[in-house]
């Protein structure tokens, strides 16, 4: 009987069975596609980082690329980009060689087909790296101060170009310390070129150049230089040097009897990150020129540091170049998510005018130069390897890496001549 | 139920979500995406204005910086700035600096007529201002240690000149023209000079920068570009706004109030878009850029309003969608499901009214769904019903038809039986009306034969002659026994038998029995006994007459079967269930022959006997059993019989519930003496004259014989002669028939009584009619009644008393 009555099931519930079937199916489907549509990660968009991870500049730039990966991955935590599409990053070793670089380069872009390479620290690792971008039509983001003088379609200059660097501090130097200068910095194309810069200026300030010396590159033979500096008793010493022999440098400096007190020292390439390795307290009182120092005290920076030491370490310090990496990943993210297309060609244009609040403040792309407008700050160091600002610009400065009063050929000229 | 459709309710309730969940579904769905693309499509918009905006703006700018450098790298202005250099210290009005100014003061002047810039300075390399278009107060003012030293014009000099660059100041009012204005100033170079030797500063109003932000297009009615700056702890709106052209540098607000915070989001180089409030609190759509060359936030907005009106204006068409897709799925619904239950409610109605008895009952089949299928099935279904109901119907109608021709029968049979009956009743009255006219007519001649016989027995003296007249005699009085009894029987049977209750002596009625059979019983040497019982009340209230009639035809039937022996008559009574009733028990007993058992029941009936004694033997009409049985079966008495062949018969007679009374009347007794008395006592009554009215002429010589001498006697055959005899003659005594030709005798003697002359004429009635004669109303008429045939004797006791009566 109980066969019976279940095979005279109702029609009616039949149907119901039939439609309840049918709406399941039908809300699994629509929960598949909001999943889809909403949830599902898409296809991952590759990024090259390019840096020297072994050298003589790996102390400086895996900093960076630490820098740089907790940019990429603060985006892939928010969800990506256009439509939950992940950000993978593919890291290339320059080791501090420049053909290196721009052989990685290469295959970042050909094999790895990144749409996208952060990456060098030296101008010449970044020059030798443009032709490449240039060629295969692909964008690095460069996150150093540089020596200017130059432009190019396919690299966005996150660093200071000279006018945001080194001319404020020629002229704060001038203003604050006083007009005989000693020129000293290592034997490649940036302190050659900042130096030639600075000469102008000086010039036209009236100043004195007292001396103007070149180390080569991670070079320690520093005893002649500062033997020179004590005899010319400059007023301020102008340091370009790169590397760790400003260890050797600063070390035979104050040997020397030489101290911040005495002829206080600007240096262009010491950083936070460089000052870990260095005789902190000995340094104390020098000055460096940046636009961005770990102890700027907004609430933007605070956090910056927050999230990045929760990643890399309670103890590592953040420098402005690091700062300029994670920011300049972050401006082209944001460009990627206004041109709806990750690719090269589609990014540059949003990259035009693009602007952030970055740690250091408003950071803003030039459509002219591919520069960034990027506030100037002097700081002095202090024992614990952090810096007391001293100046600040107040508002983001332009960019010019052609300084006006030489024509850009004239620059190319005189770059060519080195 | 058609009120309360559950079906239709079930189909609403069905057909509304499975309509509007899907459809609420697809419009919630298109609303989302329509309203997402309306608000990307806008955004989209306002980010292309905006962006055009910031781009104009900021090409303005560069295109200043651009002028200025390269206005200040010309030859001409380093010249300009050398000889008016050299010229000021000797004074405006010199006539070196008057060359200067005629010297450059054209070209200079094209250069800001043409490029519209408010106005153009010369500054030496010590800072003072050498030259000025305009010829404004800033003119021999110095920027580095004057009054402009801490003015914007001041500091983008001396910016200028230790940057060794091109430099632009913020917007900020001028006190020269009290409007806001914007200084370029880029060092000059000497000629052939690696040093500069003073600069060209460019100053510039906001038109050009108002004329990109004040520019609608795109933006609807309530769009705008807001650009403004922050001061400390302050934004401040650096251009005018759409609805407040003064707000330029004027409008402020706190840091921290969120109508800032769109403008302060831009001034921090966010961008992007947002929802939020704008400067004055309305809720809006944003879209933030930095303005990185005058450092300023440029926000352009447009109100959500009108943003979204479109939108809104969606919602509500889809709401109405909605709404109209409801009411018509409910209408559909209840069209569906009226289509549904209509059928079924009809349905319904029908087999109500096919269960109510009404058979005739077709639904309309108007589909051939479901529902028209059962509406065929109830169809055939009311048909069968209906045919079987009919066929019912008819077979009802055909027994109904039999019944009624059956009953119809019947009462044909009961009309016919009741005509019988009739005719029946009729024939017995007939034949009791015979039989009372036939002893009627029988008696009359048994008068004449008795009473002759009588009037010849006192004649006869030969013994021969006086035993022929003694079997006359005797004969003719059997004759009339046998009369009676017959008139009896038929009288009990025609149920004209009324009995006559009244107080009775039972001892009086049985000695009276005694004393008149004792003769008969003497002269056949029988015993006549009565027994009475101590304690018999002393009267029964009955039928006196109709108890001794019992008694004495039993008494007689006992006599005349008794050879040897006796006849006893007990009476006794007793217990009668009420204080005031007794059964009466009446016994007679003989020593006769005795009836056999197989007889007993037989000898109650008429006209039997027990068998072998015949008629001629015992003589009797056989009657006098059957006529007692009937008078006690009317007495609601009962009768048994104890008999032994040989030894004799005892009757037994039980009234019982008869009323009693022990209160003894005085007894009244003719005696003997009495009897001897009246001939003498007529004997000394004087002549009469008597009138005998009778249409009979024997009858009338009955009488004059009875009377005799020394009576007159005269005769009427009819009223009429009577009376005519009455009122000639005026006799002593009437003597009248009671069967008179003409008037009824009785009425005949009334309007006689009536008349004064007649009211006490003495009057004796005769009748021979064996019918009752209301023996009452003549005695109130005072006339004594006498049945045919009487005896002289009666007659003259009659006369006597009548006579006698009037006499005194």
């Amino acid at each position: 009987m109980d066969s019976v009555a279940g095979t005279r099931t109702p029609p009616f519930g039949r149907a119901w069975r039939w439609l309840t079937t049918l709406l399941a199916l039908v809300a699994l489907a629509g929960g598949w596609a909001y999943y889809r549509a909403f949830h599902a990660p898409g296809a991952p968009i590759k990024v090259g980082i390019l840096h020297s991870l072994t050298g003589t500049m790996a102390v400086s730039e895996r900093a960076v690329v630490d820098a740089t990966l907790l940019a990429i991955e603060e985006i892939n935590a928010r969800g990506g980009l256009l439509n939950r599409r992940p950000l993978v990053p593919i890291v290339a070793d320059g080791a501090s060689d420049w053909p290196t670089f721009a052989r990685e380069a290469r295959r970042l872009i050909q094999q790895e087909h990144v749409q996208v390479v952060f990456g060098c620290w030296t101008s010449a690792s970044r020059k030798t790296v443009r032709p490449v971008f240039e060629e295969t039509d692909n964008l690095l983001f460069y996150p150093v101060q540089y020596e200017g003088l130059e432009t190019s379609p396919n690299i966005f200059y996150t660093g200071a170009a000279p006018n945001q660097q080194i001319i404020p501090a020629v002229k704060w130097a001038f203003d604050k310390i006083g007009k005989r200068v000693f020129l000293v910095g290592s034997d490649y194309v940036f302190p050659r070129t900042a130096n030639a810069i600075i000469r102008d200026q000086i010039q036209a300030l009236r100043g004195e150049i007292v001396g103007e010396e070149y180390l080569r590159l991670g070079g320690r033979e520093v005893k002649s230089i500062i033997e020179k500096i004590v005899a010319a008793r400059p007023d301020v010493i102008l340091n370009t040097i790169n590397g760790d022999s400003n260890i050797a440098f600063f070390a035979a400096l104050r040997a020397a009897g030489v101290t911040a007190a005495s002829i206080p020292t600007i240096s262009f390439s010491i950083s936070e990150n460089e000052l870990v390795a260095m005789d902190r307290p000995a340094m104390a009182g020098d000055y460096a020129a940046w636009n961005y120092f770990q102890s700027l005290p907004t609430e933007e920076n605070q956090q910056f540091i927050r999230r990045f030491r929760a990643r890399f370490g309670p103890n590592r310090v953040l420098s402005d170049p690091m700062e300029a990496a994670y920011f300049g990943v972050n401006l082209w993210a944001q460009a990627v998510q206004e041109a709806g297309d990750p690719s090269p060609r589609a990014t540059r244009i949003a990259l035009r005018d693009q602007s952030l609040h970055a740690p250091e403040g408003a950071v803003i792309t030039d459509p002219d130069t591919q520069h960034t407008w990027r506030n100037v700050r002097i700081g002095r160091i202090r024992a614990d390897g952090q810096f007391d600002i001293v100046w600040e610009s107040g508002k983001p400065v332009r960019p010019v890496p052609y300084p006006i009063y030489r024509s850009p050929q004239q620059w190319s000229d005189f770059l060519n001549a080195l | 139920m058609r009120n309360q459709p559950t079906i239709g309710r079930r189909l609403l309730l069905s057909f509304l979500p499975i309509c509007l969940l899907p459809l609420l579904a697809v419009l919630f769905v298109v609303h989302e995406i329509s309203r997402s693309a309306l608000e990307a499509e806008a955004t989209k918009n306002l980010v292309s204005i905006a962006d055009a905006k910031a781009r104009r703006i900021e090409a303005y700018a560069r295109d200043r910086l651009r002028d200025s450098a390269l206005l200040a790298a010309r030859p001409t202005v380093s010249e300009a700035v050398e000889a008016f250099s050299d010229a000021f210290p000797t004074g405006l009005e010199s006539p070196a600096y008057r060359a200067a100014a005629g010297r450059f003061g054209s070209f200079l002047s094209y250069y800001v007529s043409f490029s519209q810039y408010e106005d153009l300075l010369l500054v030496n390399v010590r800072g003072d201002v050498v030259f000025a278009f305009r010829g404004g107060e800033e003119l021999g003012t110095n920027l580095v240690s004057g009054i402009y030293a801490r003015h914007p014009l001041g500091q983008v000099f001396s910016r200028a000149s230790t940057l060794v660059s091109t430099e632009m100041s913020a917007y900020a009012y001028h006190p020269a023209t009290n409007l806001p204005a914007l200084f370029i100033a880029t060092p000059v170079y000497g000629t052939g000079e690696s040093k500069p030797i003073g600069a060209l500063v460019l100053q510039l109003n906001n038109e050009g920068i108002n004329r990109v932000i004040n520019d609608y297009a795109g933006l609807g009615r309530t769009g705008e570009a807001v650009a403004a700056l922050r001061d400390e702890d302050r934004v401040i709106v650096t251009t005018p706004l759409r609805n407040d052209p003064y707000a330029a540098f004027r409008r402020r607000l706190p840091l921290d109030d969120p109508r800032a915070a769109h403008l302060l989001a831009a001034l921090n180089g966010q961008r992007g878009w947002e929802r939020g409030p704008d400067y004055r609190g309305e809720p809006v759509l944003s879209v933030q850029r930095y303005l990185p060359s005058f450092d300023w936030g440029l926000v352009v907005k447009i109100n959500e309003s009108e943003l979204l009106a479109p939108v809104r204006a969606q919602r509500n068409l889809l709401i109405g969608i909605a709404v109209a897709a409801a009411l018509a799925t409910a209408l559909v619904a209840a069209f569906v499901a009226r289509g549904i239950t209509r059928p079924i409610a009809r349905l319904a109605d029908a087999a109500h009214q096919l269960a109510g008895g009404a058979l005739d009952q077709v639904i309309p089949v108007e589909s051939r769904d479901e529902t028209g299928t059962l509406a065929v099935a109830f169809n055939s279904m009311a048909r069968e019903l209906r045919m079987s109901h009919e066929t019912l119907q008819s077979r009802l109608e055909a027994r109904t038809a039999d019944l009624r021709s059956a009953n119809e029968v019947l009462r044909q049979q009961n009309e016919e039986l009741a005509v019988a009956r009739g005719r029946a009743e009729a024939a017995s009255h007939a034949k009791s009306e015979f039989l009372a006219n036939m002893s009627h007519e029988i008696r009359t001649p048994m008068n004449a034969i008795l009473g002759f016989s009588e009037l010849l027995g006192s004649r006869v003296r030969q013994a021969e002659e006086r035993e022929y007249l003694e079997a006359i005699s005797s004969s003719g009085k059997a004759l009339l026994r046998l009369i009676n009894d017959i008139l009896d029987l038929s009288k009990i049977e025609a149920g004209k038998l009324s009995l006559d209750p009244a107080p009775t002596d039972i001892s009086t009625v049985l000695q009276e029995v005694r004393q008149m059979f004792s003769l008969q019983a003497a002269q056949k040497g029988l015993r006549l006994e009565l027994a009475l019982a101590a304690e018999l009340p002393a009267e029964f209230v009955l039928d006196e007459v109709r108890l001794r009639q019992i008694v004495v035809n039993t008494v007689g039937n006992a006599l005349k079967f008794t050879d040897a022996g006796g006849v006893t008559m007990r009476a006794r009574s007793e217990p009668g269930g009420a204080p005031d009733r007794c059964t009466l028990v009446v016994e007679v007993v003989d020593t006769g022959l005795g009836i056999p058992a197989a007889e007993q029941t037989r000898i109650f009936e008429a006209f039997s006997q027990v068998a072998g004694q015949s008629l001629k033997r015992f003589g009797g009409t056989g009657l006098g059993l059957a006529i007692t049985r009937r008078l006690v079966d009317i007495m609601g008495g009962g009768i048994t019989l104890e008999s032994e062949v040989g030894r004799g018969s005892t009757f037994r007679f039980t009234f019982p519930g008869v009323p009693v009374s022990h209160e003894a009347r005085p007894a009244w007794t003719e005696s003997d003496a009495a009897e001897i008395a009246l001939e003498s006592t007529f004997a000394a009554l004087p002549s009469l004259d008597v009138l005998i009215l009778d249409d009979l002429a024997l009858n009338r010589r009955l009488v004059r014989d009875f009377l005799g001498p020394p009576h007159r006697i005269r005769e009427a055959a009819d009223a009429t002669g009577a009376l005519a005899l009455l009122r000639t003659q005026a006799p002593d005594l009437l003597v009248t028939d009671l069967r008179l030709p003409g008037p009824l005798g009785f009425d005949w003697i009334r309007s006689l009584r009536a008349e004064r002359a007649f009211a006490t004429l003495p009057i004796v009635a005769l009748t021979a009619s064996a019918q009752e004669v209301d023996v009452a109303d003549l005695f109130t008429l005072k006339v004594p009644l006498l049945r045919k045939p009487y005896t002289r004797r009666e007659l003259l006791a009659q006369v006597v008393i009548t006579v006698g009566a009037s006499a005194k």
